[in-house]
Parts: C-alpha cells; sequence; structure tokens
C-alpha cells in the first residue's frame, strides 16, 4: 500500500511540473481513490470477521444485530482458553529468550570488532529471517526427533526462539551500529568497569531497542502457526492451532470473536513498538546533533 | 581544591619514556620522550593527524603503548584499566550522556567513587556553580547550546578531581569569538584549581595564548618542547619555524663564528649577522630565518635602521584589517614577506606596487636553522 501511495505521489509530483493546478487536484482524488482501495484490499476481510464476532446470529452469513454473545460463549470453552494461555506461555517465554539471545549476539557482532567467524556468524543469524517457515520447522522437527526430545511446550518454545532470535538481533544491531562509542569511553573514564558501563550507559539507551525487538518477537510467537504445527504435540495445543482445527469443522461465530481479541492483542503490541523505535530514532538524532560540531 | 603552586620544575607528573605506538603498519607514536610537569597548563600542538589524539588516549588508557612507559607520579601507568587512572578527559564530542540531565551527567563519575551522598551533592552542586551551569541543572544534553554543553563536559569530569585532565581539541566546535572567551576562562580554571591540564590542538594561536609550554609534533615524533615564546622566537629546526606562525627562510652559508654571532653569506640579501643560538660551524649550508614583523620596510632611500638591510621591489599588499602584509620581491634571489601594523586610519601604505623599498632589521631578529 505504502509503495502505491509513493508511487502516486511520484506521479502526481512530475504531473505538477507540466500540468495546471486542477489537474493536480484531480490527480491527488485519484490518489485518495487508490489508498482507499487498497486498505479495503488489505483490511475489508479483518473488518468483516471483527463485525460478524460482534453478531448476535448463530448463523455466519445472516446479521443479527450487536452482541458480545460469542465473547461470553468464549470464556466457556476450555480449550480455547487453555490453547489461548499455553500461546501466551510461548510467547512470553520464547520472547524474552529470543530477547536475551539476540541482544547477545548484536553485541557480538557490532563490539568484538572483527573476530574470526565474523561474516558467517552474522549470515547464519539472519539466515532464519529470510529462509521459509516450512524448512525452519521441518528442520526443527527432525532436530527434535533425532535428539529425541519430546514434541510439546518446550519444544515449540525453542522453535519460537530460533525464529524470533533473528528479528531481535537486527533490531538491536541497528541501534548499536549508530551508538557513539565515546559515551562508553567517557564512562570508562569516569570511573566505571566494562560490566558498570554496559549497564549504566549502554544499556538505557538501547532499551527502546530491546523492548520493540521483545515485542515484535512476542507478536511472532503468537502468530505462528507453521512451526508450531511441526513441533507441537498432544496437551500443547497453539491458539492458531486450535482455531483452524476449529474452523475444519465449519466457522463458529465464535472463533471471529476469539480472532478479533488476538488481532487486538497484536495491533496494541505493534504500535507500542513502532512508538518504541520512533523514540529511539528521534533520540539517536538527537544524539547525532549533539555529536555534531555546529 | 588543591592549594595553587607554582610550577615546580622537580619530579615531572607524567613522563612518556620512549613511547611507540602503531596501528597496523602506520606508525601513530614512535620513540616518543616527554616530561609534563605539575600544575602545568601543556598544550600538544601538530598538524591533523600527527598523533596528538592518540598520545592522549594513551595516557587516558584507551590505548596501550608498543613500546616504552608511561610514569604518572612515578609509577608505570601501562596496565592500569581507563577506570582506574587518576585522569579524566574531555572528549572533542563532549560525549554527555544523553539519558542523564546535567546534573546527572556530572555526579556520574563521583558514583563510581565510594563517596557519602551528601559529600556527592555539595561536590555537584559546587562544580555546577563553578561553571554557571546550576539553573540548567535539571535540562538534558540535547536542550542545552554548545558553550553549554562544553562546560558540562568540563564539570563532569574535573568534579572528578583528576590528577591529569586532558583535552582533546574542546574548543574546536565553538565559534571564534566564543573561542577566545573560553580559552581565557580555561586558563583561569586551570590556575584556580590547580590542576595539571593536557590540551590538544591544532590551533598554534590557541597553544600560544593558553598553555605555559608546548609540545611541538611531527608525524609521530617530537619536533620541539619549551615555552611559548621560546617556540616561536628560537625554533629548533625549518618544520617548527614553518609550523608555528609565519617565516622567512633564506639560505646562505656560515663564513664565521664567533662567541656572539654567526655570519652567514647569503645570495639573497648579502652577508647577514645572526646572534649565537643553534650551533653552526664554518661552511656550514643553514638558512636564516626571520619572522615577518621583525622587518622594517621603508621606501628606499629613507634611513634604514638595525644591522640587516636589503632592498627590492613591492609586488603586492595584503590587507588583513589590523595589519598588512607586504610581498617584495629582493634584488637577489628569492623573495620576503614583511608583516606591519597599520597605525594609520587613512589608506596610506609604506610604499605603493612595484615601488623600490628597503628592509631592514636589528641583528638580534633573525636566527639560524639547519638547512
Ligand atoms: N584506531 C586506529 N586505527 C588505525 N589507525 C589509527 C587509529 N587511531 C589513529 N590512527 C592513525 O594514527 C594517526 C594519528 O592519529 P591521531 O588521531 O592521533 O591524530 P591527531 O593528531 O589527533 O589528528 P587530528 O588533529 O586530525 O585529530 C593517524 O594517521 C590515524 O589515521
Ligand atoms: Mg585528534
Amino acid at each position: 500500500m505504502i509503495a502505491i501511495k509513493s508511487a502516486f505521489k511520484t506521479k502526481a509530483k512530475t504531473a505538477a511540473k507540466t500540468a495546471a493546478a486542477p489537474r493536480l487536484t484531480s490527480i491527488s482524488r485519484f490518489n485518495i481513490a487508490a489508498i482507499s482501495a487498497g486498505l479495503a484490499f488489505l483490511y475489508l476481510p479483518i473488518a468483516i470477521l471483527v463485525l460478524y464476532s460482534f453478531n448476535g446470529s448463530r448463523s455466519v452469513a445472516v446479521w443479527g444485530g450487536w452482541s458480545l454473545r460469542w465473547y461470553r460463549e468464549l470464556l466457556h470453552d476450555s480449550a480455547m482458553i487453555e490453547a489461548a494461555w499455553t500461546s501466551l506461555g510461548l510467547a512470553l517465554f520464547s520472547a524474552s529468550a529470543a530477547t536475551i539471545l539476540g541482544t547477545l549476539a548484536a553485541l557480538a557482532l557490532t563490539r568484538i570488532g572483527r573476530f574470526r567467524g565474523r561474516l558467517p556468524f552474522s549470515a547464519m543469524i539472519y539466515a532464519p529471517l529470510v529462509l521459509p517457515e516450512v524448512i525452519i520447522g521441518l528442520a526443527l522437527l527432525l532436530l527434535f526427533v533425532a535428539v529425541d526430545f519430546d514434541r510439546g511446550f518446550w519444544a515449540t518454545a525453542l522453535a519460537h526462539t530460533t525464529l524470533t532470535l533473528c528479528f531481535v538481533a537486527a533490531i538491536v544491531q541497528a541501534r548499536l551500529v549508530d551508538f557513539d562509542r565515546s559515551l562508553e569511553e567517557a564512562a570508562m573514564d569516569l570511573g566505571c568497569s566494562p560490566l558498570r558501563t554496559f549497564l549504566t550507559v549502554t544499556l538505557p539507551l538501547i532499551v527502546p531497542a530491546i523492548a520493540a525487538g521483545w515485542m515484535l518477537a512476542f507478536t511472532l510467537s503468537l502468530d505462528d502457526f507453521v512451526i508450531a504445527s511441526f513441533t507441537t504435540g498432544p496437551g500443547a495445543t497453539t491458539l492458531p492451532i486450535r482455531i483452524y482445527s476449529q474452523v475444519r469443522l465449519g466457522v463458529k461465530p465464535e472463533t471471529n470473536a476469539i480472532c478479533t481479541l488476538m488481532i487486538a492483542v497484536v495491533a496494541l503490541i505493534v504500535v507500542t513498538a513502532s512508538l518504541l523505535s520512533k523514540r529511539y530514532a528521534m533520540s539517536g538524532e538527537r544524539a547525532a546533533a549533539l555529536g555534531a560540531p555546529m | 581544591m588543591a592549594e595553587q603552586t607554582i610550577v615546580s620544575s622537580g619530579k615531572p607528573l607524567v613522563r612518556f619514556e620512549s613511547v611507540s605506538k602503531r596501528f597496523g603498519t602506520h606508525v601513530a607514536v614512535e620513540n616518543f620522550t616527554l616530561d609534563i610537569r605539575r600544575n602545568e597548563f601543556f598544550a600538544l600542538l601538530g598538524p591533523s593527524g600527527c598523533g596528538k589524539t592518540t598520545l592522549l588516549r594513551l595516557l587516558a588508557g584507551f590505548e596501550t603503548p608498543d613500546e616504552g612507559r608511561i610514569l604518572l607520579d612515578g609509577e608505570d601507568i601501562g596496565a592500569l584499566p581507563p577506570y582506574l587512572r587518576p585522569v579524566n578527559m574531555m572528549f572533542q564530542s563532549y560525549a554527555l550522556f544523553p539519558h542523564l540531565s546535567v546534573a546527572g551527567n556530572v555526579a556520574f563519575g563521583l558514583k563510581q567513587e565510594a563517596l557519602p551522598r551528601e559529600e556527592r551533592k555539595q561536590r555537584v552542586a559546587e562544580m555546577l556553580a563553578m561553571m554557571r551551569m546550576d539553573e540548567f541543572a535539571d535540562r538534558k544534553p540535547h536542550q542545552l547550546s554548545g558553550g553549554q554543553r562544553q562546560r558540562v563536559a568540563l564539570a563532569r569530569a574535573l568534579v572528578k578531581r583528576p590528577k591529569v585532565f586532558l583535552l582533546d581539541e574542546p574548543l574546536a566546535a565553538l565559534d571564534k569569538k566564543l573561542r577566545t572567551q573560553t580559552q581565557l576562562e580555561l586558563r583561569e580554571l586551570q590556575k584556580k584549581l590547580g590542576v595539571t591540564f593536557v590540551i590538544v590542538t591544532h590551533d598554534q594561536e590557541e597553544a600560544m595564548t593558553m598553555a605555559d609550554r608546548i609540545a611541538v609534533m611531527n608525524g609521530g615524533r617530537l619536533a620541539q618542547v619549551a615555552a611559548p615564546r621560546e617556540i616561536y622566537e628560537h625554533p629548533k629546526s625549518r618544520w617548527v619555524a614553518e609550523f608555528v606562525g609565519d617565516v622567512n627562510l633564506i639560505e646562505g652559508v656560515v663564513s664565521a663564528v664567533d662567541a656572539q654571532e654567526t655570519v652567514v653569506e647569503t645570495a639573497a640579501a648579502g652577508q647577514m649577522r645572526v646572534p649565537q643560538g643553534n650551533a653552526a660551524h664554518r661552511g656550514d649550508r643553514v638558512l636564516v630565518a626571520i619572522r615577518p614583523e621583525k622587518v622594517a620596510i621603508a621606501r628606499e632611500g629613507a634611513s634604514a635602521h638595525g644591522g640587516n638591510s636589503v632592498s627590492g621591489i613591492l609586488r603586492d599588499i595584503e590587507y588583513f584589517g589590523g595589519s598588512s602584509v607586504y610581498k617584495v620581491k629582493l634584488d637577489g634571489p628569492g623573495s620576503m614577506r614583511i608583516s606591519s601594523v597599520n597605525v594609520s586610519r587613512k589608506g596610506e601604505t609604506v610604499a605603493s606596487k612595484g615601488e623600490r623599498v628597503t628592509l631592514s632589521w636589528s641583528a638580534d631578529a633573525a636566527a639560524v636553522l639547519a638547512q
């Protein structure tokens, strides 16, 4: 959508140079139409899902007035609630583990300088970013079978950590790369050991990036269907898997309700994360302005 | 703070002993030996890339020497990490912590020492007051002007009461007026606190106005270390003479040497008499160095003063407001630059372009340098 928008923007700009004002407005009207179409394309299915979660009727296709009936019903669906708890637990664990490991990886990549094997290391860290999930899932499945590790909650937690670690590493590394090293030297000069320097200067300055990374990892784990379907076992059904198996028996309005809740949680986290990273980008600009001679 | 004491010429506070530092194959500092005295305002002066920052970082502990030793108060500090050295540095970028307030920045170093809370607070307040930053105590660094940030950076390092305070081009980011003012303030601060300051600069005027002694560096080596006047009036080498200020160099051969004077035969200006300074022997090929402001210029025929004189044609006049520089093509080979204070407000000059002029200088205005 953004690509479409900017494409029209450039067109509008070139048109503005040659044509008179009325044409410009007609183009921007077209622009608005294009944006609406793009938005509708992306969000109409979701909007319908959300709308029908408030449907009073049992039939999916017939509107029966506003109601919270399916949300109430959801409270009594113990299997669904259990799946929700499983997913939440998975997301919490794997996001935290991935944040710790990903931050350490980012630190190693930016701070240790040119150690032996740095290039393969960074390539390997970022491989899961581009590998198809099916392949990661299958590979992990083979690994767990080979080492005789029971499939279930912990196997999926490890799998999600593997998947999300690289996202955290990428976000934190971006922050560390434009970090002013003289801040750390100043801290050491003022009497901080390397560990204290990290805790009192480096960490507070990269914490927004770490938080954004954690949140991204959390939503990725919450959303994941493909990898979990390889690694999970009986007793550890995640929410997406539960929803999928339910839908196979026929779409129930209750499913719409749980999906709406998931959308709400993910949207909240994504918005928070983008606000955080925006704030960090601003403080980064300020830091750059501080360093630059006037 | 320590009582103000006179610069002692006894045991040096800092001693570099044949220190060398290489980055890969590049030699940044080479066989460097230097003493810095207690309570001294010391300047490291040199062109870009000559190793000034490297020398400072060696002293602060961010680099370790490949060869040689660095002594502080007679102790080898080579193995001491930066956070254990009683030395503090003010970074060229200031490196203020953006997540801390002004007061937080100044208190940062003291928090690393086991100090009672009260004393810490008091020292921070004192230091902020001294830097006239008390009213900005709660601001974040990005809410300050360049000059204010610089004072916070000063306060943050000085509140630690270091034995040696290192400043890496502290004034480079300030405009000319603020720079001149800050030079004086730094100098006063140093006298008041009685801390040894080591300042890095590539601006020779800055070094001259502030420092008690200057070390001139060239390509990682020490070219000369002396008081500003000594460096300017008695440069030890052609390189120093040319780097510090403007100079006329006239080639010649020593024809006679006695206890007071060296006589040099030059093609450009005939026989020149130069007071005894750098050792020269009969027959040596040497350079006679004369600073442009030590030469008097007058229309030919006007009475010349001093022991040496030479004539030529005035080729060009550069006007600098307070003074003008005259370029004179000598009758012999070569030319000279003469600077003269513009006493009169009217546009009259000593001579006009193309006119014949006589240049003269007293015998002790020149110095002999090895070629
Ligand atoms: N970490 C480093 N790695 C490799 N070379 C370095 C490093 N630090 C400095 N150098 C080199 O050592 C030489 C001296 O550098 P230094 O920073 O001490 O110069 P400087 O005198 O401070 O110059 P300037 O006035 O430009 O700041 C330079 O040629 C520089 O390229
Ligand atoms: Mg430097």
